[in-house]
């Protein structure tokens, strides 16, 4: 067993090795992609916003110093406001220290999605560069046809690897764009209802 | 104490994006001779024996005989292909160096020259492949539909071998195969009419063989 895992260990090392030097350049992409991933998957969910029901965000806003967590933290800062136009204000600063920076990350993670299988099709070329090349050069003996069969696998290796990053990649870039559009829904109706809440207290005040 | 706290726990939270991160990239790699290993086919299993090698000594010799073995009988020749089968270069001497007399004149007259390629090849007969520049036709009138085939509405190819010589004429024309025999002088008279420029070969007009299919339809 032990044997027959370091030889398959051997044959990874053999299958990354043949695809170039563009596999490097996918790890580093596949990494990029993976690391960005998570980050703002981390980030999304640190708010904790999915605990926050419905209840209890009201509770909250009626009195913003039993507010508990990210969203409490929010509700204090907007809640200091007095009137609506100031509310507003405080929002829009909420939404560029906390939707913002994500966007960004997204659209970072997007392309080095993208960008993966072009690496790939790049290792391609390469490969069958350097293929055509033997061929060109070659006399036809052992050498070449290794030369040759190296470059066909660096031209295949390279686009399966392209093509098996950007996959997930995608999947998982869909997967957080869904989960960020829903925070951003959670602020949105969390401005709504503290506007609201504002409103009414004006009111209240005005009449008094 | 609290901003240390929170950039430890910044800290760990990186490091655990990062290790999240280089555990996926390693394992969607890892995919890749995973995959190479499973569109593998299986290894045959193959067992070793060892097998003892009995040592036998060899057998006396045969006691020696006196009365030759029978000659082999002369292998049949091989029924001719009647497509396309190259002829024999020493064969179509046979039928080429017959002089004046036709076919029946010179039989056997076997250039032994030609065919061990040390004679002149003024007198070889080529195929078109051993040719340096290829023949051009000059003349090459249709062959003329019998008539009273043509209102029977036949049709039918015939296969003309033929060689032309160095004036460029062509000569011993030979039905190879026909669909039908009612075309087969209509052919020949049409091809008798050509006239080529001669192949040449090594700067030189030679002889060659040629093969036409002449197809008669309306």
């Amino acid at each position: 067993m032990d044997l027959s895992l370091q030889e398959f260990w051997k044959q990874t090392l053999t299958i990354w090795g043949s695809g170039g030097w563009a596999m490097y350049a996918l790890a580093a992409d596949a990494f990029i992609i993976f690391y960005m991933g998570f980050s703002i998957f981390s980030r999304i969910r640190a708010k904790g916003y999915l605990y926050v029901s419905e209840k209890k965000m009201k509770r909250w806003i009626k009195a913003p110093e039993k507010g508990r967590g990210p969203v409490g933290k929010m509700i204090r800062f907007v809640m200091g406001a007095r009137d609506l136009d100031e509310i507003g204000i405080f929002f829009d600063e909420l939404n560029q220290t906390e939707i913002a920076p994500v966007n960004r990350d997204l659209k970072v993670m997007q392309t080095c999605v993208s960008i993966a299988p072009l690496m790939g099709l790049l290792g391609t070329v390469t490969g069958m560069l350097s293929t055509f090349a033997a061929l060109a050069g070659g006399s036809g003996g052992d050498k070449t046809m290794g030369m040759v069969a190296g470059g066909i696998s660096e031209a295949l290796i390279t686009t399966e690897t392209g093509l098996l990053i950007a996959l997930p990649g995608l999947i998982f870039q869909y997967k957080l764009a869904r989960e960020h559009a829903q925070y951003k829904a959670f602020l949105a109706h969390l401005q709504t209802v503290c506007s609201q809440r504002i409103y009414k207290e004006t009111l209240k005040k005005d009449a008094a | 104490m609290e901003p240390f706290a929170k950039f430890l726990k910044q800290l760990a939270q990186q490091s655990a994006n990062v290790a999240m991160g280089g555990a996926l990239t390693f394992s969607f790699f890892m995919l890749l001779p995973i995959l190479q290993v499973i569109t593998q086919p299986p290894a045959k299993d193959l067992t070793i024996r060892t097998v003892d090698v009995a040592n036998v000594p060899p057998p006396p010799p045969p006691p020696m005989e006196e009365e030759e073995p029978p000659e082999p009988e002369p292998e049949e020749p091989p029924p001719p292909a009647v497509d396309a089968a190259p002829l024999d270069l020493s064969q179509l001497e046979l039928a080429l160096n017959p002089g004046d007399g036709g076919f029946g004149g010179g039989d056997f007259s076997v250039n032994i020259g030609a065919v061990a390629g040390n004679g002149d090849e003024v007198d070889a007969i080529f195929s078109l492949s051993d040719l340096d520049q290829k023949p051009r036709v000059v003349y090459q009138p249709a062959p003329i539909y019998p008539p009273e085939l043509a209102r029977k509405g036949m049709q039918g190819t015939v296969y003309v071998l033929f060689l032309v010589d160095r004036n460029g004429r062509t000569k011993d024309l030979k039905v190879q195969k026909s669909t039908h025999p009612a075309f087969n002088n209509p052919a020949l008279k049409a091809v008798k009419q050509w006239k080529f420029e001669p192949g040449k070969r090594k700067g030189k007009p030679v002889q060659f063989r040629m093969r036409v299919p002449i197809t008669f339809q309306k």
